[in-house]
């Protein structure tokens, strides 16, 4: 038969109820606190020591390729003279799994440095090793991607700013040669600067100047001036009236019609008229990354693409193998050992975590990340210091997916790296517990 | 009867009240503990960064990237 309690004794039930709800619900709270200031601390922490192995390492990178320690060409090495590292780390993050914590965080910090021993070095034709390059770090592999290339620009009728209107031969024939382009900011320093010009603002080269009214033009940043692929020629033919002629050293043309001036390095000569024929020029378009590119250039967005995915692989799914796992094991450890008891609980883990990024390249580059043979290149480039990151060469994105799942892949019809990041996690505690003396267990029974 | 019942329960909350705040008191140690291991940690990492910068050492050991090592945490006490 159920006892009746009377008024007096349920009230003191009551209010031990009451006492151990709000120690539990306090408790939970400060628990909770702390957690997160751990996990607050936690991140700061991996941003603090990113931003510092960051910054150290944009200093050693400069220091060791300008000193000649790195790099493949003793000394003349300018690629870091300003050296740029962006490390991207996926990092766990504290959380309470069942098999400890699962969760990954990515933390993306750069850092940059000059080392002045080599600042004004001249770099000489064809060097590309000495063009600008911007280290990327992701979860440890390293993607030296460069900004620039020589190339040769050929200044024939094929070129989009074949002008045919733009000499007199000694026969009086008139003859076309290649415009160039140079950017004129406005700026009363600069003499080269005409607010009266109307062909200087016809910004987008279509024939009509109605891209800046003329009331905005004195206080526009900037406008064309154009040039022409010609030099004077004893015998030779002789501009027509209002043109100007190019200058072919240490100078900053637009050459191929890209919007874009390229700094000229040389002439490649010119014909009997005085037609230049070809460029040597640096691009900053041409290198692996396009760093001037704006929404709105054709082309696809270059550098890392917003996706990010994370795959993860455990072993133990097949019988047999070992992999994650939690158990609760009780009775003898060893056989060695009769009479003695104890309790085992073990956590082990097992799995592989591979993050994909992706990486749209603006040029694919024979040679560097994949030969154009699809084979793969030891090193980047001829930088025999750096290791080539990618392991698989294919033609397109799909080739990437399937068998080649794991590995870092490049597309080079797409220039598109797939970047696979394979992180090993294998943790786990084992805890044995004696419990032979233990009155209330009584295995031995 | 149940005046004795009721001088019991008191003694148990009191006992439980005791305890338990005991394991507060250490976990609020703790927390001082850690907030402040959350301070020093990064001031010490700062602090051994320029201090591993000014060295006398080769440039290499001056920009190693492993140049430091969490001071201890000590949330419990200090061994």
């Amino acid at each position: 038969m159920k006892k009746i309690h009377n008024k007096d004794d349920v009230k003191i039930n009551k209010e031990s109820g009451q006492t151990a709800m709000e120690l539990a619900v306090f408790g939970s709270i400060f628990i909770f606190t702390m957690g997160l200031i751990v996990r607050t601390a936690l991140g700061y922490g991996y941003q603090q020591g990113q931003t510092l192995k960051a910054m150290r390492m944009a200093m050693r990178m400069s220091y060791m390729y300008s000193s000649g320690q790195m790099g493949s060409h003793g000394d003349n090495n300018a690629s870091r003279n300003s050296a740029t590292v962006v490390l991207i780390e996926d990092r766990l993050t504290s959380s309470s799994a069942k098999y400890g914590t699962v969760d990954r965080v990515p933390y993306m910090l750069s850092g940059a440095a000059t080392h002045s021993r080599n600042l004004f070095l001249n770099i000489d034709s064809n060097e590309d090793f000495s063009l600008s390059v911007v280290d990327y770090w992701i979860n440890g592999q390293r993607f030296p991607f460069s900004n620039a290339r020589f190339i040769n620009v050929p200044l024939n009728n094929g070129n989009p700013n074949w002008d045919p209107m733009c000499a007199r031969t000694a026969a009086g024939a008139i003859i076309g040669c290649v415009a160039v382009y140079e950017k004129i900011p406005n700026h009363d320093g600069i003499d080269d600067w005409d607010a009266g010009c109307d062909v200087c603002f016809d910004l987008n080269r279509d024939g009509t100047s109605d891209e800046v009214p003329a009331a905005l033009r004195p206080v526009f940043s900037w406008q064309w001036k154009v040039r022409y692929a010609f030099e004077t020629k004893a015998g030779g033919a002789t501009l027509l009236p209002g043109r100007i002629a190019m200058e072919t050293e240490q100078v900053s043309y637009d050459v191929d019609g890209d919007y874009q001036e390229e700094t000229v390095y040389s002439s490649n000569g010119s014909d009997a008229d005085g037609v230049i024929t070809s460029l040597h020029v640096i691009d900053y378009q041409e290198g692996d990354l396009d760093s001037s590119w704006q929404p709105g250039d054709p082309g696809e967005q270059p550098g890392i693409q917003r996706d990010t995915e994370v795959f993860t692989f455990l072993r133990g799914q097949r019988p047999g193998e070992e992999g994650t796992y939690a158990i609760v094991e009780e009775g003898r450890l060893y056989a060695a050992t009769p009479g003695r008891q104890f309790i085992r609980t073990a956590k082990k883990k097992d799995q592989v975590d591979i993050i994909q990024r992706e990486i749209q390249l603006s040029n694919f580059i024979d040679g560097r990340f994949c030969n154009a043979d699809l084979s793969v290149p030891a090193f980047i480039g001829d930088d025999t210091s750096v290791t080539n990151p990618v392991e698989v060469c294919v033609r397109t994105r799909q080739a990437c997916f399937g068998g080649n799942m794991p590995f870092t892949c490049m597309a080079i019809d797409d220039r598109y790296i797939f970047v696979r990041s394979r992180i090993a996690d294998r943790r786990g505690h084992k805890w044995v517990t004696d419990t032979t003396d233990e009155p209330y267990v009584e295995f031995m029974r | 009867m149940f005046l004795k019942k009721s001088i019991k329960l008191k003694g148990q909350v009191l006992i439980e009240f005791t305890f338990c705040m005991i394991i507060i008191l250490l976990m609020l140690w703790s927390m001082v503990q850690i907030m402040g291991w959350v301070s020093r940690d990064p001031v010490a990492r700062r602090q051994a960064h320029y201090d591993t910068l000014r060295s006398n050492g080769s440039i290499g050991q001056q920009l190693d990237s492993y140049f430091y090592e969490p001071i201890p945490l000590n949330a419990i006490w200090r061994p």
